[in-house]
């Protein structure tokens, strides 16, 4: 066996899991950018698995169905501010065990977005 | 400015909500030119129904109008034809997207530059169905008038020169 040769970090397995700590850790790490109105990116690295993410949140999106009632809701960073969203792993990162219509490691957390007067 | 904290702890519904809006989002481009194609394809299919139908007949047809409605087929068919051509291109945009070139700083990541795709996608899949569906109304109308629009009066058929006899001749008293 060549020396230069090492056996890749062993990925931790898939699994559908939230922790307090989770949300702690994303509110220290994540970061809000305005892409255009309407789309919000959060940026950081999930609590879990520790691979870079960004989580995108969007005020409408495409369906072929029909719909109830308007939900009202605006765009852009006035669109989160004041709601919770619940966050997954949406890392690109190969995790066995993950079926085949997910994304990312499975760890799932709910933040809070506030507007704050400066 | 927006502050992060921490929310309560998540349900097993809140984390389908997400998984099902991020494969929402992630399926969104994909979806919006499948659909966009399948309209494409039905409304070229009405409309080639409705001109293959012999719907309109050209000059034959308009000539046994009064001359006032036969301008005003020429009006409707000529507003059908721009709103048809309108539609169709607002079809084959959301089906195919937009030939263009841009500058490498205004490279958005994939998910953000796909969402905005499918929303402009989807946006002119609505104006194409609407002026698409326009157009056939417009050309059923123009048809519609071409079929049972009033004949010209008799007194508005002129003679062809060279044909007018003294029985028919106005006297003028010379």
């Amino acid at each position: 066996m060549s020396p230069n040769r090492r056996s890749p970090a062993e990925p931790i397995p898939y699994e559908e899991v939230n922790h307090p700590d989770f949300a702690q850790h994303a509110t220290q790490t994540f970061t809000i950018e305005t892409v255009s109105p309407g789309i919000v990116l959060l940026h950081g690295t999930c609590p879990r698995c520790h691979a870079r993410i960004q989580v995108p949140f969007v005020d409408k999106v495409f369906r072929t169905w029909s719909k109830g009632r308007p939900d009202g809701r605006g765009s852009g960073e006035s669109a989160l501010s004041g709601r919770q969203e619940t966050i997954i792993c949406t890392c690109e990162e190969q995790h066995p065990n993950r079926p085949d219509d997910h994304v990312g490691c499975g760890a799932y957390w709910i933040l809070r977005f506030e507007q704050v007067i400066q | 400015v927006i502050r992060i904290t921490p929310g309560p702890t998540p349900t097993d519904t809140d984390l389908r909500r997400a998984q099902t809006l991020n494969r929402l989002l992630r399926s969104e481009l994909g979806r919006v030119r499948a659909a966009a194609t399948a309209w494409r394809n039905g409304l070229a299919g009405l409309l080639t129904a409705l001109i293959g139908f012999g719907l309109i007949r050209g000059r034959t047809d308009i000539r046994t109008l009064s001359p006032g409605w036969s301008v005003a087929v020429g009006v409707l068919l000529l507003i059908a034809l721009l709103t048809g051509a309108l539609g169709a291109l607002c079809l084959l945009r959301a089906a195919h997207g937009r030939a263009a070139v841009s500058d490498s700083s205004d490279i958005q990541p994939a998910l953000v530059a796909d969402h905005q795709e499918a929303i402009t996608s989807a946006l002119n899949l609505r104006r194409g169905i609407a002026l698409t569906l326009s157009c056939a109304a417009l050309l059923v109308t123009a048809v519609g008038i071409t079929w049972y629009g009033p004949a010209p009066h008799a007194s508005a058929v002129r003679a062809p020169v060279g044909v007018q006899n003294s029985a028919t001749s106005p006297d003028l008293g010379f």
